[in-house]
């Protein structure tokens, strides 16, 4: 009798503590600059998840590194549009960004270049660039940033995050309302090799942010004047994992340089040229097949 | 070989500077003696030099055996210059110096003093010639040829000087040299000259020291230390409107050396707070050895400090604009003392066609400002506009172009495939060539660079590259005297 009471009563707290916890956890990625632009039905736009204030991760394949970086830097002008439109008095400066990697990172993939910059967008006089030696050094930097209270944005380049270093970020950034965007390369150095699949898949999904990207390049969209030459960049955007966020989801998404807005490519209407027509004057037969490729 | 230097006890028994090593030891056969280390000696003066900076902020090494002191406006700090100089003495003995000490209006004659003159002398205002015409000529800092001129002439004694009219002390030479060196050293050390001394260290703005009677040795009492000093500073700063830039932290150990930390601040500061956090970052640099007893936080450079009056009504996360530029400097000055003034960088515009010159990348901390007006939008935001006047830049630009095999399907084409790193791409798209001229006024080694041709090529995959050829297939082909058949390609940078 009274051991099936303490059993009720157990399950009971176990029960109001998993509530409790699970209130704490959905309370963390809430926090929101303006509640109000953010209607449910576009939570599962991946343009706005990753503005929103929190710890995002964006993974690549190493060989996709590039297109990551590529990804991030849309991201932050967008942010920067974002954050200008939010504060219209403080237009004379463009918002502070701070952009940490290791040297290593310079030495293989160069540097933030400014006019690239501008042309895609974001005005770079107030993009800091770190160059640390070490991983850590980058962290650090971060959470410096996110601290400082002075950036709109944190972006750090590193070659691994520990569970830890991740919940710490994720923490500051939550606190200070601000994002704050990893890109790491998603083959993991340490002891990768020695798990197995699954194992290997759990240790990359313990991380503390409140979503992760995976990029990959994408065939670039339709160029105006000329449809041998690369048009306006496209990558594919898979969102793996969103703490209390829409389910995993992929799609493709291209970067306006001139709005500074992410658009949705609809799979088939929009899809972008299989291959450059080899000469100006394409065949009769080639050009025939064009219309019918849109229409699919 | 000869004795370099000799201590006391060997200068009683009859032993001199100069003398040969196999005299004085058959003399003394028991003689310990070392190679004299003049590098090491010269070191350990400049050290010891920095440990005076207690004492006044100018001071100066004076040949390699002397120390100058400029204690204008610093004797009563110490309760009189008897007393500052008894103090002196006391603190050399406990570093294991014998230190001879002299004090005067010139540099002249404290230095003859501090070498000729009685224990702790002072020249008296006023009293300079009556207090140096006791002393040997070699007092007046002069060659020893024309020492020994003025031995000759039986002039032994500085105060043999004075009573010769000028225009006969100069007959008596034969040598113009000579005759106006000693006039020279004579007229500085009695102050009819001007001299100064050229100090360690440029006077710094603003100041403050204290001195423990115990030796710190433990790090984490510095905090402490520097939280008392950066009052002071702050209160001499508030008073003149000033805030530093540069600062220097100095802790003086008690085995006659110091340690040093210097930082710079992106905006003038003065808040103890903000040196608190940036000096924190550094303190387990410092090497106190056996402990330091005396510290000083110097303001080397300080600027008018424009007080940023927060508004009243400025919301209590987002902070006015003023106090999210001061936020911003705080964190650069924070980042870049942990990380190296270099490591963090902001780029400008460079008026350049060269890609890789078309950005100045300058270190965070230099420029009063944080923003760099200069980048004006190639493309504004006005959406639906007309193409950009010149073909897109990528995002990231190598620091050095790095080559790549290429097969073009003509010679002056865009790339087919290429291969980067070892791995193959197919190109699907391109747009190009955009032809870079070199600037004609910049030639490299003599000869121009190549031309470049540029092009935004698209691999299989969706990765975006942009590429160039150096130099032309015709002038390859008409020139046979450059080296290497075709031009080469490189890959400059990424786009998104």
């Amino acid at each position: 009798m009274s051991g099936e009471t303490r059993g009720t009563s157990r399950s009971a707290l176990m029960a109001r503590l998993r509530r409790s916890i699970d209130e704490i956890e959905q309370s963390v990625p809430v926090l929101e600059e303006a509640p109000a632009a953010l209607p449910r039905e576009e939570g599962a736009d991946p343009a706005r998840i990753i503005l929103r204030p929190g710890l995002h991760e964006l993974t690549a394949s190493y060989e996709d590194m590039s297109a990551a970086r590529g990804f991030a830097f849309a991201v932050l002008a967008a942010r920067q549009k974002h954050a200008g439109a939010l504060r219209p008095a403080r237009k004379a400066l463009p918002p502070a960004f701070l952009w940490a990697m290791r040297l290593e990172e310079r030495r293989e993939f160069g540097a933030p270049y400014g006019p690239g910059l501008l042309d895609a967008g974001f005005s770079p006089e107030r993009l800091l660039t770190l160059y640390a030696r070490t991983s850590l050094d980058v962290l650090w930097a971060l959470e410096e940033g996110l601290k400082a209270g002075a950036l709109a944005g944190a972006l750090g380049e590193v070659g691994d995050v520990g569970l830890t270093e991740s919940r710490r970020l994720s923490l500051l950034a939550a606190e200070h309302r601000m994002p704050c965007w990893l890109i790491r390369p998603l083959e993991r150095k340490e002891a990768s090799a020695a798990l197995t699949p699954a194992l290997r898949a759990e240790a990359e999904s313990a991380s503390a942010a409140l979503t992760r990207l995976r990029i990959r390049p994408a065939p670039s969209g339709r160029h105006v004047h000329d449809p041998a030459a690369p048009g306006a960049a496209r990558w594919q955007v898979e969102l793996e994992k969103a703490k209390a966020g829409p389910m995993p989801f992929r799609v493709t998404m291209e970067w306006d340089h001139e709005t500074h807005c992410f658009h949705m490519v609809a799979p088939l209407a929009d899809r972008a040229l299989p291959a450059a027509p080899k000469t100006q004057s394409p065949p009769a037969g080639e050009a025939a097949i064009l219309p019918l490729a849109r229409t699919g | 070989m000869r004795l370099h230097a000799v201590d006391e006890r060997a200068a009683q028994l009859g032993l001199t500077r100069g003398m040969m090593l196999t005299d004085a030891k058959a003399r003394l056969p028991g003689l310990l003696h070392a190679p004299a280390d003049l590098e090491g000696d010269h070191a350990a003066l400049q050290g010891l030099a920095e440990w005076c900076l207690r004492y006044s902020p100018f001071v100066a090494a004076d040949g390699e055996d002397g120390l100058l002191i400029d204690a204008t406006g610093c004797a009563h700090l110490f309760g009189g210059e008897e007393a500052m100089l008894a103090r002196m003495e006391s603190q050399f003995a406990k570093l294991g110096l014998k230190a001879y000490l002299g004090m005067a209006q010139t540099v002249g004659a404290a230095s003859a003093l501090a070498r000729f003159g009685p224990s702790r002398a002072i020249a008296p205002q006023g009293g300079v010639s009556e207090a140096l015409s006791a002393l040997p000529m070699a007092a007046l800092r002069l060659e020893p040829q024309v020492l020994l001129l003025l031995q000759r002439l039986g002039l032994t004694r500085i105060g043999q000087l004075y009573a010769m009219p000028r225009l006969a002390l100069a007959r008596r030479f034969r040598s113009r040299v000579a005759e106006e060196a000693v006039l020279f050293r004579l007229d500085q050390a009695l102050g009819r000259q001007p001299e100064s001394l050229n100090p360690l260290h440029p006077a710094p703005s603003f100041r403050a020291h204290a001195g423990y009677s115990e030796p710190v040795q433990d790090l984490s009492f510095l905090p402490e230390v520097l939280r008392r000093l950066s009052a002071d500073l702050k209160s001499m700063l508030v008073r003149e409107g000033q805030g530093g830039t540069r600062w220097t932290f100095r802790a003086l150990r008690v085995d006659g050396q110091v340690a040093a930390l210097s930082l710079r601040t992106a905006r003038p500061v003065r808040e103890e707070a903000h040196l608190a956090r940036l000096f924190k970052e550094r303190f387990e640099q410092m090497d106190l050895g056996l402990g330091a007893e005396y510290f000083i936080l110097s303001a080397d450079e300080a600027v008018p400090f424009t007080q940023s009056q927060g508004s009243w009504a400025e919301s209590e996360e987002g902070g006015s604009a003023s106090g999210q530029e001061e936020a911003l400097a705080g964190l650069i000055d924070r980042l870049a003392v942990r990380l190296g003034a270099e490591a963090l960088r902001l780029q400008g515009p460079c008026e350049s066609h060269v890609p890789e010159r078309a950005v100045h990348s300058r270190p965070a901390l230099d420029g009063a400002g944080v923003a760099d007006p200069a980048w004006s939008p190639s493309i504004p935001s006005a959406p639906l506009r007309s193409p950009p006047p010149r073909p897109l830049r990528p995002l990231r630009l190598l620091t050095k172009p790095e080559p790549i095999e290429v097969m073009a399907e003509v010679p002056d084409g865009p790339p087919m495939h290429f291969r980067w790193r070892h791995v193959p791409h197919q190109v699907t798209r391109a747009e190009g060539p955009e032809r870079i001229a070199p600037e004609w006024w910049r030639l490299q080694d003599g000869v121009f660079e190549d031309v470049r041709d540029y092009f935004r090529i698209e691999d299989v995959r969706g990765r975006r590259y942009w590429v160039f050829r150096a130099g032309l297939y015709q002038d390859r082909a008409q020139n046979h005297a450059l080296p290497g058949g075709a031009p080469s390609w490189f890959l400059h940078g990424f786009f998104a």
